[in-house]
């Protein structure tokens, strides 16, 4: 058998500009993800609701489909504010859940098996690091939440009529602004979560947690404090109450102890505190070195 | 021999005594490392975040100590019991209590160390939960008893007429009862999960999500879940609120012994079932 010389030789193939390198992570954490045909499907349920409502859409523009349903001069509800905040919260439950799946597979590993160093000892700084983690969420929570409503935002503007889109422009507008906000909450607390508990499985109950357990609480302050303050622990809560506002549609009655709204800075500012209490968290946890004791 | 006679010598036959030693002593051990342990902070957290908000309530709110306040404290007390304990704080504590009885050991990379050691795996099951139970118990059922003496001592004599004259000592029975059962319950279901799915918190959530669609569901669906034994307990019903008040189903409530013998029956089933899949567990570290 011939035995050839083997010496260093450098990379010569193409090279990543440098400020798309984070996109490296993006794509193979997507990959990951993708390779799990469970995770695949579970994708395309949370597609569900945003199907029913296109079929929604559909048959309350089109008298061909109510006469074949047989509805008569049954009034729908119509495509208001209400519908689309009522979508987009369904959306925004569906997200959660895609977070839950997905969030902890991306940096909880990589702390766990102290793999950080080795990425961060490439030509990738900290925030490239978190920059190309969060993608995958942004993306992938992106195609669940602001994309397919925009969809069907553009669907009933072709189908209702020009003039009806732009009576209601300012739709996208809320649209676009509750999903990023929304996206923006998931993926950095679910990287933050990550980060701090390591273990997947751990990772996934507290990111599910954290969004299930403080509403709990919140309506336990509510109820003894004669009080409806404890809702700002409530981050459903707090991100329907800024579609509805933002759409011009009524506020759901929520809980047995306080209808009482809140006003509209709270949730703002509860929302975007946690964002950046959950970057500072980021920052904390995510060094290229590991102090290890014991 | 007739098959009743072979059953009976098999069980005189086998070694209950040593079993149950070892069972004792894998609960004990994991007792130390479960209720003891500095990591177990959150558990204690979500049994006593409402026992230390009903105390500052009664430290607090002296003023408020009229016989109505002590009728909506008992709502709020049957709310913060329904909503809180019942549907979230027991709920989640079993599911990272139990869950981590065997996934934490698979975390840690230690569960070959306990495969190893000559005990039979279906009394290392039957050690682990009631290590779980136990902690389970403890922690939640001191949490209602503190929960239900802060709310009603700040009424002084109003209150204590409440709990020894009225129904207050049948509610905390109840309350009590309600616990250990939902303690059991939710533990044998995620002891199950943690023995057949790698990541059993996913899993979970659908069991979740299902106890709480579970009063929309047709009565006949209702009957398979947790949550509706539990809710027949309640000795305050709470009623539904928002979307759920829309399309509720009211299932014919079950008799309390029923409820109480079928969620026993319930969770045997489901520890048989983990004992059985105990005995082709594999673990592969690499991959889990």
């Amino acid at each position: 058998m011939a035995v050839y010389k083997r010496a260093y030789r450098s990379y010569t193939g193409p090279i990543t500009a440098e400020r798309w390198r984070f996109l490296v992570l993006t794509r193979y954490s997507l990959s990951q993800l993708f390779s799990s045909r469970a995770f695949s499907w579970f994708m395309m349920v949370t597609l569900l609701p945003v199907i029913l409502s296109a079929a929604y859409v559909y048959v309350t523009n089109s008298v061909t489909a109510q006469l074949v349903l047989r509805m008569g001069n049954q009034s729908l509800l119509s495509v208001d504010g209400t519908f689309f905040s009522k979508i987009l919260i369904a959306q925004a439950w569906m997200a959660l859940f895609l977070t839950c799946w997905a969030g902890p597979l991306l940096v909880a590993s990589d702390l766990s098996n102290s793999a950080l160093p080795l990425y961060l000892s490439r030509p990738l700084n900290r925030a490239e690091y978190v920059t190309g983690k969060a993608a995958v969420l942004v993306l992938i929570l992106s195609c669940v939440t602001w994309i397919p409503v925009l969809l069907i935002f553009a669907l009933q503007s072709s189908l209702a009529g020009g003039s009806w889109a732009w009576q209601h422009l300012s739709f996208v507008a809320a649209i676009l602004a509750g999903s990023f906000v929304w996206i923006a909450v998931l993926t950095l607390m679910s990287l933050a979560t990550s980060a701090w508990v390591k273990w997947r499985i751990v990772a996934t109950a507290v990111t599910f947690g954290l969004f299930v357990l403080p509403p709990g609480f919140g309506e336990a302050i509510n109820g003894v404090m004669r009080t409806s303050w404890g809702r700002v622990l409530n981050l459903p809560y707090l991100l329907e109450m800024i579609l509805t506002h933002m759409l011009g549609a009524p506020m759901q009655s929520h809980g047995p102890f306080s209808d009482q709204p809140l006003p509209q800075f709270a949730a703002w500012v509860v929302l975007v505190g946690v964002c950046f209490a959950s970057l500072a968290l980021l920052n904390k946890r995510l060094r290229a070195c590991e102090v290890v004791r014991g | 021999m007739s098959l009743s006679a072979n059953a009976r010598a098999w069980i005189t036959e086998q070694p209950w005594r040593t079993w149950s030693s070892q069972a004792l002593t894998i609960a004990r051990i994991d007792l130390r490392r479960g209720l003891l342990s500095r990591r177990a902070w959150w558990v204690y957290l979500l049994a006593f975040a409402p026992v230390a908000l009903i105390a500052a309530h009664a430290v607090f709110d002296s003023s408020q100590r009229s016989a109505g306040y002590l009728e909506e404290d008992t709502k709020v007390l049957a709310g913060i019991f329904q909503i809180y304990y019942m549907r979230l704080g027991i709920f989640f504590a079993c599911m990272g209590i139990f869950t981590w009885l065997f996934r934490g050991e698979v975390a840690e990379k230690s569960l070959h160390y306990q495969f190893l050691v000559p005990v039979r795996r279906e009394v290392l099951v039957l050690g682990k939960f009631l290590a779980g139970a136990f902690t389970a118990f403890v922690l939640f059922e001191t949490a209602v008893l503190s929960s239900f003496v802060l709310m009603y001592l700040r009424f002084g004599p109003l209150g204590s007429a409440f709990v020894f004259s009225g129904p207050g000592l049948r509610h905390l029975w109840l309350y009590l009862l309600t616990t250990a059962l939902a303690c059991i319950g939710y533990g044998s279901v995620f002891l199950a999960l943690s023995l057949v799915f790698r990541n059993p918190v996913i899993p979970g959530l659908l069991v979740m999500a299902w106890e709480t669609i579970n009063p929309i569901m047709p009565a006949i669906l209702q009957k398979l879940s947790v949550a509706f034994y539990l809710r027949n307990l309640c000795p305050v019903q709470l009623p539904a609120e928002g979307l759920m008040a829309l399309f509720t189903v009211v299932a014919t409530p079950v008799p309390a012994v029923i409820a109480v013998i079928g969620l026993f029956c319930v969770t045997i089933a489901i520890i048989i079932f983990a004992c059985f899949r105990i005995r082709t567990f594999e673990i592969t570290y690499s991959t889990d």
